[in-house]
């Protein structure tokens, strides 16, 4: 009986230490959320919030990634890339894309789709309609994105970037084209035109 | 030690034999399916479920018209195996075609760029429709289970032999099955050339072009990173190797001067010339390569302009490094020497003067460009540099 005491005592403080682990998912509730420290933005909805320290981002989704997301990119520095993991490929490791802060309105689009081609998260990836932006107080651009994954699903969205003390900063919304573009788009729109960079 | 010599004559020898008895494989018969209960039917029920994916996958060029042509070409080709093989385009900057048993051949984007006439694509096509009629892909199989069982007494007969298995033993072997069954396919793909050019023959093509994609390939090998393709574990021949055979095949032919070459290709491709140029650009290959490429892409075209504007854009895309914004200018000049009224080339002059803080020949530029291009959707942006 002293044994059992003792294992059932271990066991629930093991428990405990396991739900002290890193959350990967928060609730974002309805109202003014401030994101690392980077920006705060506002929001009518609640949404999913993901976030693990082994990315370079962190996204708000509702009905799961692959249907719709809001991806806030942390900023990047001169000479580093959106994404730091390796590639699959391991040979285009060295050919990732790579931040200049002299890039120009065209060319932060540019490196933007580069980026995201070169992470092979979708099959094609296009951008078009670009458009000078205010991502809260930077000077920058948006563009509509177009977009197919490997399973052949079709994706709508558009993206904000913009540079500010020689750092690329970047967020995009992107959603499946069949129900869920259409069912989020104002939402996204809303968020991402209440930044504020803190 | 003896038995380890005694192993390997033995292994030798076995080698020396057809394997697996593909020899016994008769070539696929037109409208043929295979049984079944047969390993082969077990192959095309997984190549069926990948060509499933592949309908819809995004990779999939959304070009059917383009499809179509290929589908044209092989038709001409071999029409007793036109129902049996469909043509798929995959959007991939690579030079890459494949044919899988059950009929599916796949053709990457990265070889249409680079192919210079429809007489190319049709060399191409041909061999890998030789492939599918000969059962390459079964018979590669085959030899495979067999030489895999072999190399698992091999293993077995070695450790016998007091020599320890797994390491570096493990390794000689899975070398020497390489070794082996890259020359059976090496076979293979010789087989598949001659089939190959007697399609191309049969369907007055130049067999002459045949060839050539494979000098091309060379040369574009030659000034890119890997100087030299791995020959001896290459599943393909050396292409220099290919290009020897397939001269010498030709000499066999009569009759086959005046042969076409085929001009609707470049026709075809012409609305993904500038995302497959990007996409190439974007691999970031040696500049000298690239601009092979590129080179060859517009050999005898009449748009000579955009060649100068694409070899611009491959030294502005790799930054401000090695004097490269003057010479992306440079090229942009001669872009528009040969047009006057090529406004892209104008807007990339301007911003690239804008960088190297040439601001007033930046603005005039660009306000040449806003002048040509005639309200362009990027008009604002634009507006913003010269405010």
């Amino acid at each position: 009986m002293h044994l059992m005491k003792k294992i059932f005592i271990i066991s629930f403080f093991l428990i405990l230490i396991s739900c002290q682990t890193k959350k990967t998912y928060i609730l974002v509730e309805p109202g003014k959320v401030e994101i690392e420290n980077i920006y705060s933005v506002n929001t009518n909805k609640k949404w999913s919030q993901f976030q693990d320290k082994e990315y370079n981002f962190l996204f708000w989704t509702v009905d799961g990634y692959t249907l719709e997301r809001i991806v806030f990119f942390k900023p990047i520095e001169e000479g580093t890339s959106l994404f730091d993991h390796d590639s699959f490929f391991s040979k285009e490791n060295e050919k990732r894309p790579i931040f200049d802060s002299k890039l120009n309105k065209f060319e932060i689009k540019e490196f933007f789709e580069n980026c995201i081609i070169w992470s092979r998260e979708f099959t094609n990836f296009e951008t078009t309609n670009i458009k000078n932006y205010k991502l809260g107080d930077i000077d920058g651009v948006s563009f509509d994105i177009k977009a197919q994954n490997e399973l052949g699903l079709n994706y709508k969205g558009f993206a904000v970037v913009g540079i500010k003390n020689k750092k690329f900063y970047s967020v995009y919304f992107i959603a499946a084209e069949i129900e869920f573009y259409d069912k989020y788009m104002e939402e996204a729109k809303k968020i991402i035109s209440s930044i504020k960079t803190l | 030690m003896k038995k380890i010599l005694l192993f390997i004559i033995i292994f030798l020898v076995g080698c020396t034999t057809p394997i697996g008895g593909a020899k016994k494989v008769e070539d696929i018969k037109p409208q043929e399916t295979p049984s079944i209960e047969t390993i082969e039917a077990g192959l095309w029920m997984q190549m069926n479920n990948y060509e499933e994916k592949l309908k819809t996958s995004g990779s999939r060029l959304k070009d059917r018209d383009l499809e179509k042509y290929l589908k044209n070409i092989l038709c001409n080709l071999t029409p007793e195996y036109c129902k049996d093989i469909r043509v798929y385009i995959q959007d991939m900057p690579y030079f890459n075609a494949f044919m899988a048993p059950n009929g599916m051949m796949v053709v990457w984007s990265g070889l249409l760029l680079r192919a210079q006439n429809e007489a190319q694509v049709a060399a191409v096509i041909g061999h890998e429709a030789g492939h599918y009629i000969k059962r390459h892909s079964l018979k590669a199989w085959l030899d495979a289970k067999a030489r895999t069982d072999l190399m698992v007494i091999l293993s077995i007969g070695l450790g016998v032999g007091g020599v320890p298995s797994g390491g570096n033993i493990f390794n000689l072997t899975q070398l020497l099955q390489a070794g082996f069954m890259a020359k059976h396919s090496r076979d293979n793909e010789r087989e598949a050339d001659k089939i190959g050019l007697d399609f191309l023959i049969n369907a007055e093509y130049d067999p002459n072009e045949a060839p050539k994609i494979w000098e091309n390939i060379i040369k574009e090998l030659e000034l890119g990173e890997i100087k030299k393709p791995i020959t001896f574990l290459a599943s393909h021949p050396a292409p220099k190797e290919r290009i020897d055979n397939l001269k010498k095949q030709i000499k066999e032919y009569k009759n086959i001067e005046n042969k076409k070459k085929g001009s609707e290709l470049k026709e075809k491709i012409k609305p993904h010339l500038r995302n497959w140029i990007k996409s190439e650009i974007r691999l970031k290959n040696k500049v000298e390569q690239t601009e092979f490429v590129l080179e060859k892409t517009f050999e005898n075209d009449e748009n000579e302009y955009l060649l100068k504007f694409y070899k611009g854009e491959i030294y502005r895309l790799r930054g401000d490094i090695e004097n490269n914004y003057n010479k992306a200018i440079d090229y942009y000049n001669e872009a528009i020497a040969l047009k006057k009224d090529f406004p892209d080339a104008y807007r990339e002059i301007g911003l690239l003067q804008l960088k190297i803080e040439q601001n007033s020949e930046a603005k005039k530029n660009l306000k040449k460009y806003l002048d040509i291009a005639k309200n362009p959707n990027d008009k604002s942006i634009i507006e913003s540099y010269l405010n």
